[in-house]
Formats: structure tokens, sequence, C-alpha cells
């Protein structure tokens, strides 16, 4: 039952990753992008709010409002970061493999440092041999 | 040659944005309540540039345009922001977390190319899947043998 519950997430995250993906590659065309985007987010805000009201026991919207910090509006900031930098990327000429392989593997190397650094995780030589087999997967995926 | 590399720099910051929001949001929020305000900021901001770079447009015009995808888009947004969430609450480190996800989806996304979209799958695209499942295999057998494993011995001394 551990086990489910560590990958979970995993599972989740790769499958709603898989849906966005199909789901960007099926987008109106002729929607505007700004448009769009605001009704998803609309849309994602009251699903969002509905699995709050299914998932909350006893507990008042108010009472866990008090409970946000910075991270829920860095969030945001990230999110819009994502977008606007593949939106770039690709403007910039990157082609659509090599430009998400070479962020990739650049966001690999810093998440390494940020999480040694900042958060003194340890990386054991199983963690490096694992991670240097997925990099070099990764570039022959993408080749 | 700033131009060009600028992108990844956008891509690579904001995504370590997210993942450190991701991990710092506070244990005893509900997560779908973090992320109803996250989207309800996004709304507006997604909202307000539509109005500036379209001047007199409306949005219900833009409406009629709305097909399945817009809300598949969505529920899938949903459950990558919350994924995110939990992933970091069952204790997944910042370093290994986010990378097993995207090596994941890669791996995924070529299956489905092939098997969805008639996508034509070469020898050494096959070599990589293979050496990233072996990476990945490691990496989660190691993760889960000091995270949870660890954690068990613990609590039964």
């Amino acid at each position: 039952m551990k086990k489910l519950f560590f990958f979970l997430p995993v599972f989740a995250i790769v499958f709603s990753n898989i849906v966005y993906d199909i789901s960007a590659k099926l987008f109106p065309g002729q929607l505007n992008a700004q448009a769009g985007l605001a009704i998803v987010y609309a849309i994602a805000a009251g699903v969002s709010l509905l699995l709050f009201v299914l998932t909350s026991k006893n507990t008042s919207f108010s009472k866990e409002l008090k409970k946000i910090n910075w991270a829920t509006f860095s969030l945001a900031l990230g999110c819009t970061g994502i977008d606007l930098g593949y939106v770039l990327l690709f403007r910039a000429g990157w082609d659509i493999s090599f430009g998400s392989l070479a962020c990739n593997i650049f966001l690999a190397i810093t998440l390494i440092l940020v999480g040694t650094l900042f958060y003194k995780e340890k990386l054991t030589k199983d963690h490096l041999a694992g991670i240097t087999l997925c990099l070099a997967g990764l570039i022959l995926i993408n080749i | 040659m700033f131009l060009y590399y600028l992108p990844v720099l956008i891509v690579v910051a904001a995504n370590v944005l997210y993942d450190i929001s991701s991990k710092s949001i506070p244990e005893d929020l509900n997560p779908y309540m973090s992320i109803t305000i996250t989207y309800s900021l996004l709304t507006v901001l997604n909202f307000t540039l539509f109005q500036i770079l379209n001047p007199g447009q409306s949005l219900q015009g833009e409406l009629t345009f709305v097909n399945f995808a817009v809300l598949f888009f969505a529920l899938a947004s949903v459950g990558l922001e919350s994924g995110y969430i939990f992933l970091f609450r069952a204790g997944w480190n910042i370093s290994l977390g986010g990378m097993v996800c995207n090596i994941s989806l890669a791996v995924c996304m070529v299956l489905i190319g092939t098997l969805a979209f008639h996508e034509k799958v070469s020898l050494h695209q096959v070599g990589g899947m293979l050496l990233c499942a072996l990476g990945l295999i490691i990496i989660n057998r190691t993760e889960f043998q000091s995270k949870v494993l660890q954690e068990d011995e613990a609590l039964e001394k």
C-alpha cells in the first residue's frame, strides 16, 4: 500500500501530461490563445473548487484561505513562465524535439544542483548511475 | 545568440520555480484550495492579456470555437498541478521527482506516438527507451528503499 502512495503521484503526473499534450495538439486552431487559456483556467478553477469541497472534511473555505503562502502565487508565475518560455523557444527557431531535449537536460542538472545545495538532498552512486542512463536514453530518443 | 538561448533559460527557471512552489505549499493546506487560487489568478491574467492584445473582441465570440480538447486540457492541468503537490508530499526529492516524471513521459509519448498516431520509431529510439527504463528502475528502487522502507524501520524501532 505504501508503494502505491509513493508511486501514485508519478502515474497521475505522467497520465495527466499525456492527456495535456494530446489536448494541446487538438486545441482548436481558431480559438485565440489567451482567450483559450482563460477558459481553460476558469474550468480548472471550477474543477479544483469542486475537488476541494469533496475532499475537505468540515473545513471552511475562509479557514483554508488563511493557510495560503507565497507558493500558491509563485506556482501561477511558474505556469505562465513555462507557457511563455515554450512559445518563445519555438519562435526562436528551436526544433520541437531538440528544444525540449535541451530544456529537459538543463532542467534535470539545475534541479540536482538546487536539491543538493538548497535542500541538502543527498544523491547516491545509484542515483547518479540512474540519472546518467536516463539522460543518455533521452538523447537517443530525441536525436 | 542571447535571444536564442533566453527561452531555454525561461523554461528552466519557470520549471524550477514551479517545482519549488509545489514543494512549498503548506502541508496542512488542501492542495485543491491552493490550485483553485492559482487558476483563478491565471484566468484573470489571461483574460486581461486577451483584452489588451485584442481590443474590442468579445470572449463570447471565442466560446463558439471551444471543443472537447479545451475541457480535457483543463482536467489534465488539475491532474498535473495537484499531482506535483502530492509527489513532494509523498517524499520525493526536488532533484529526482520531476526528472523521473519527465523521463517516464518521454518514453510514454514515443509509445503513444507509435501506437495511436502511427509515428515511426527508430532503432536508436528503442535503445533510448530501454536505457531510460533501466535508469528509472535504478532511481525508483533506490528512492523507495531510502524513503519508505527506512521510515518503516524507524517506526518499528
